[in-house]
């Protein structure tokens, strides 16, 4: 490292330091952001996951501008509107090059069309903003509630650790997907409450995660020092412990994005999440049952859709975890 | 070195008294009388060594003075003033905190008192300091909370206490990570985030004792310099005499949750009275006497869950009588005693009259934890 040589009154510390020290800043040495990029840039599993994350969030944007701020004005100038009926119906058309029963597929549409005669490569375009903002927003819920039920349960312990960490039990004996249904049962059948049912049957998932690093973590000497500084109780907890707990906590996030996206798919293919015209990719391979043989890369556009994204998501997630956990390198 | 004469001390207004400090664990194999009755003061301006054995207590006696005792300890009687201020208060034998004097409050004490008034520095410089902040950062924040300045002044002064306590290039360093500092280099951050709100008394908590050697030759240097520049009082706590002999002004030997002797450090190394504190300077290699050995003392401190009866130190003793085995000594100042005060917890002190001398010596009686005769010979 750059300051081993730091000298003091003449001496070299570092050659008379504490016997554990090389060590222990061989594995300190692995914190921070930078560092985290760093050991992802070396591991070709983890690139491909930001690579492929990378993609899909940038077609999502795009996607959002022109949803939210043009109102499909990009996809009616140039291509054609996922939403809207066609005016000349040409349903279930294959993709380029290809032919079936309703004719062959063109260039107009590459990945063929669907049973209303819309784009499919269009409405697979716009589903990814969708998938993508169900991803985090649910995970941001499920983190925000587990980071808050985890931290204060971890550092405070005992009752208020019991309460918190049954409750969080009980939610967690509930499958996950009866957990969300029954909540948009309760409140109503739209892709709002699919993604706050889903961020919210995600925290004892974090709130677990992140209360065991906690526990340790509040023992710390720099816990302890900060205490006896005077700081507050409240602002250790966000400052000092749980920036120190978030590794694993961070790793489960980038997973847990791709698992929401596949379960609000689930969710929309059941009929429960975004609803038409609204193009969804969950949706998509909903409708395309009943077509499934005339024409079957009607649901396997939007099939691999999920799976690539989805994928990407745990690859992504995967390299974060050796990234952040010292152990595995020595393995 | 701040060493004053004793005499002005008695004349003057402790900064900090502590009469009969109990703290216990309650656990499940019984409660633990970590500190069980200590009393000491400590005057405006010196240096006050606590020393013992791991296990004595020093460490719970010193988080106590901070109320920084958590679960399943807890401070159970006795009197912590500081500045006037009632940090603890237990009426004698009451078990629950006095009402005559309001003790201050938790919030009042985190304000007040917590890195503001008093300052601890931890023992281990590698633990202390939080992995994902920059050194800088860390001390900024300390300044920014316990003094009322904005941002840009709070980094001003982070810097200007890392160059005060011999940081080369403070500038730089200022933003730099733990792990690249060396641990001698962190024990200096770590004594700046203590200067660093100027507080009236400093708790050190064995700070040089994950050092080598050389390191802490120089980080008694800086303490003692910045002792004398800043007039800030110490409590060091250690179980090393040598940095006693070092740096303090007055010495308290811990034994087992218990003050066994309290003196100038003059007295303590010159006319050490406790058998314990002799055992213990012992154990130290001096360069002004040439032994073959050194003396270690024989057994193993016991259990604070079940102290044995009659004085504490009785079964590891080379002095003891049937009389320690069966009465507890409590500390007594020297009554015939010229010059500064000096206190001990041992029969052997003229201010007992429990028979000591016509006891009889308890050497043939003394089980495996107990002392062997052969390797006892002192000095």
């Amino acid at each position: 490292m750059a300051h081993d040589s730091a000298t003091d009154d003449g001496l070299t510390e570092d050659s008379v330091g504490t016997g554990t020290e090389p060590d222990v800043r061989g594995v300190e040495s692995r914190v921070g952001a930078w560092n985290t990029l760093s050991q992802i840039r070396g591991d070709p599993t983890a690139l491909a996951g930001l690579a492929i994350i990378s993609v899909v969030t940038l077609v999502a944007l795009i996607a959002s501008v022109d949803y939210y701020l043009l109102d499909y004005w990009l996809a009616e100038t140039f291509w054609v509107h996922p939403a809207r009926d066609p005016q000349e119906v040409e349903i279930l058309l294959p993709p380029v090059g290809l032919e079936n029963d309703f004719g062959q597929g063109t260039w107009e549409h590459p990945l063929g069309t669907d049973h209303r005669g819309r784009d499919i490569a269009a409405r697979l375009f716009y589903g990814t903003r969708i998938a993508m903002l169900v991803g985090f927003v649910s995970t941001v819920i499920g983190l925000v509630g587990g980071t808050l039920v985890g931290s204060v349960s971890g550092y405070y312990g005992g009752w208020v650790d019991d309460v918190l960490m049954r409750a969080v039990e009980t939610l967690y004996a509930i499958p996950f997907l009866v957990l969300v249904i029954a909540f948009m049962a309760a409140f109503g059948r739209n892709l709002t409450y699919a993604m706050i049912g889903v961020g919210i049957a995600s925290i004892p998932t974090f709130a677990r995660l992140l209360r065991s690093r906690v526990v340790s973590v509040r023992e710390e000497e720099y816990v302890a020092a900060a205490r006896a500084a005077g700081v507050r109780t409240r602002w250790i907890i966000l400052r000092h412990v749980v920036p120190n707990s978030f590794a694993p906590v961070l790793v489960q996030a980038t997973l847990q994005i791709g698992l929401a996206i596949l379960i609000v798919a689930g969710l929309s293919f059941l009929g429960f999440g975004a609803q038409p015209p609204t193009p969804s990719w969950g949706q998509m391979l909903n409708q395309s049952r009943d077509s499934m043989l005339p024409n079957p890369w009607f649901s396997i556009w939007p099939g691999l859709a999920i799976l690539f994204t989805v994928v990407g998501f745990n690859l992504l997630g995967d390299g974060l975890r050796d990234a952040l956990d010292p152990h595995i390198e020595e393995e | 070195m701040a060493r004053e004469t004793t005499n002005q001390l008695s004349s003057r207004q402790p900064l900090l008294e502590v009469r009969n400090l109990k703290t216990q664990f309650f656990t499940a194999e019984g409660d633990v009388r970590a500190v069980d009755g200590i009393s000491f003061d400590v005057y405006p301006g010196e240096i006050v060594g606590l020393v013992g054995e791991s296990g004595a207590g020093k460490s719970v006696a010193v988080r106590s003075i901070m109320r920084l005792i958590e679960e399943p300890g807890s401070i159970v009687g006795g009197e912590i003033r500081f500045k006037g201020d009632l940090l603890v208060g237990f009426e004698e034998h009451a078990t629950q905190p006095t009402k005559r004097e309001a003790v201050l409050s938790d919030e009042v004490m985190r304000r007040r008192i917590r890195g503001r008034e008093i300052a601890i520095i931890f023992q281990d410089p590698m633990e202390s300091l939080n992995p994902v902040y920059s050194v800088g950062s860390q001390l900024e924040e300390i300044i920014a909370l316990n003094r009322d300045v904005d941002e840009p002044t709070a980094r001003e002064i982070a810097v200007e206490m890392l160059g005060e306590v011999g940081i080369p290039e403070p500038d730089q360093r200022f933003s730099e990570y733990p792990h690249q500092f060396s641990g001698g280099m962190r024990q200096r951050v770590l004594i700046a985030m203590a200067l660093a709100c100027e507080p009236s008394l400093i708790i050190a908590d064995e700070p040089t004792t994950a050092l080598d050697v050389t390191v802490q030759a120089q980080i008694l240097r800086l303490v003692t310099d910045i002792q004398q520049r800043y007039d800030t009082s110490f409590i060091w706590v250690t179980h090393d005499m040598g940095v006693i002999a070092e740096i303090c002004d007055r010495v308290n030997v811990m034994y087992l949750g218990e003050i066994v002797e309290q003196a100038t450090v003059d007295d303590l190394f010159h006319d050490t009275k406790h058998p314990y504190t002799e055992s213990l300077l012992g154990a130290l290699p001096r360069p002004d006497t040439t032994v073959d050995e050194l003396t270690p003392i024989e057994g193993v401190m016991p259990e604070a869950i079940d102290p044995p009866p009659g004085c504490r130190f009785h079964p590891r003793c080379p002095d003891a009588r049937e009389v320690c085995a069966n009465r507890r000594p409590d500390i007594r100042e020297d009554p015939d005693r010229q010059g500064p005060p000096h206190w001990t917890a041992c029969f052997k002190n003229d201010a007992f009259d429990v028979g000591y001398w016509e006891s009889e010596p308890l050497d043939g009686k003394r089980t495996s934890r107990g002392f062997d005769a052969g390797g006892g010979e002192r000095r």
